[in-house]
């Protein structure tokens, strides 16, 4: 499990990283567009490795079970995906060519690197304390 | 890097998980069906308005599930 969390939020930075590289832009061309729903996608799969740490049984003391999730790790982590959510959601129309850019595509991207980032510390708490 | 160069990096790494693994075969499943999606989303076609919501409702629908987990 630790090994599928650690892959997962590895190649969506990845990603994540050329997607908000292509959008820096932010005009939305057609090559725009194609990597705005990439960064999408790749929101959507981030999600997924979120899923998964969030059904890992909660810590206790003394440890009950190899994986455990921290429950402030992961009460950051629902935070910052609530957010990005919302930051999703309201940058859709410009990505619909509906409104124009007044800042949400940038918001949107800082909030999804907002929730890598909580992933990722989390995935090193795993490693660090081998729980 | 190329976003071709990250794509085969990312196609390269996800390769790897099922030897890595011992269970999740329906993880990996879902993993490999994203990577598709993903190479969908970068390929030569344009995105429309459909692909975006379709990704969208995901996110938000994954969303959901992420917030009813206490």
């Amino acid at each position: 499990m630790k090994t599928i969390v650690n892959v997962l939020v590895a190649s969506v930075t990845l990603v994540l990283a050329t997607a908000c590289a292509l959008l820096a832009p932010y005009q939305l061309d057609g090559g725009a567009r194609r990597a705005a729903a990439m960064t999408l996608e790749t929101y959507a799969i981030l999600q997924q490795a979120v899923l998964i740490y969030g059904h890992l049984p909660p810590c206790t003391t003394p440890p009950e079970v190899h994986l455990c999730r921290d429950q402030e790790h992961w009460r950051r982590i629902r935070a910052a995906e609530k957010a990005a959510t919302e930051a999703i959601s309201a940058a859709t129309p410009v990505l619909n060519a509906e409104e124009a850019d007044t800042g949400q595509l940038l918001k949107a991207l800082v909030a999804i690197d907002t929730v890598t980032r909580a992933l990722s510390e989390a995935r090193h708490h795993l490693t660090e304390t081998g729980r | 890097m190329t976003l071709q160069a990250t794509l085969d990096l990312l196609r390269a790494i996800l390769r790897d998980v099922p030897a890595a693994i011992t269970t999740g075969r329906d993880l990996i499943a879902l993993v490999n069906q994203a990577h598709e999606r993903l190479v969908q989303a970068t390929g030569e076609r344009d995105v429309t308005r459909e692909d975006i919501e379709h990704v969208l409702a995901a996110v938000l629908a994954n969303s959901r599930k992420i917030q009813a987990i206490g």
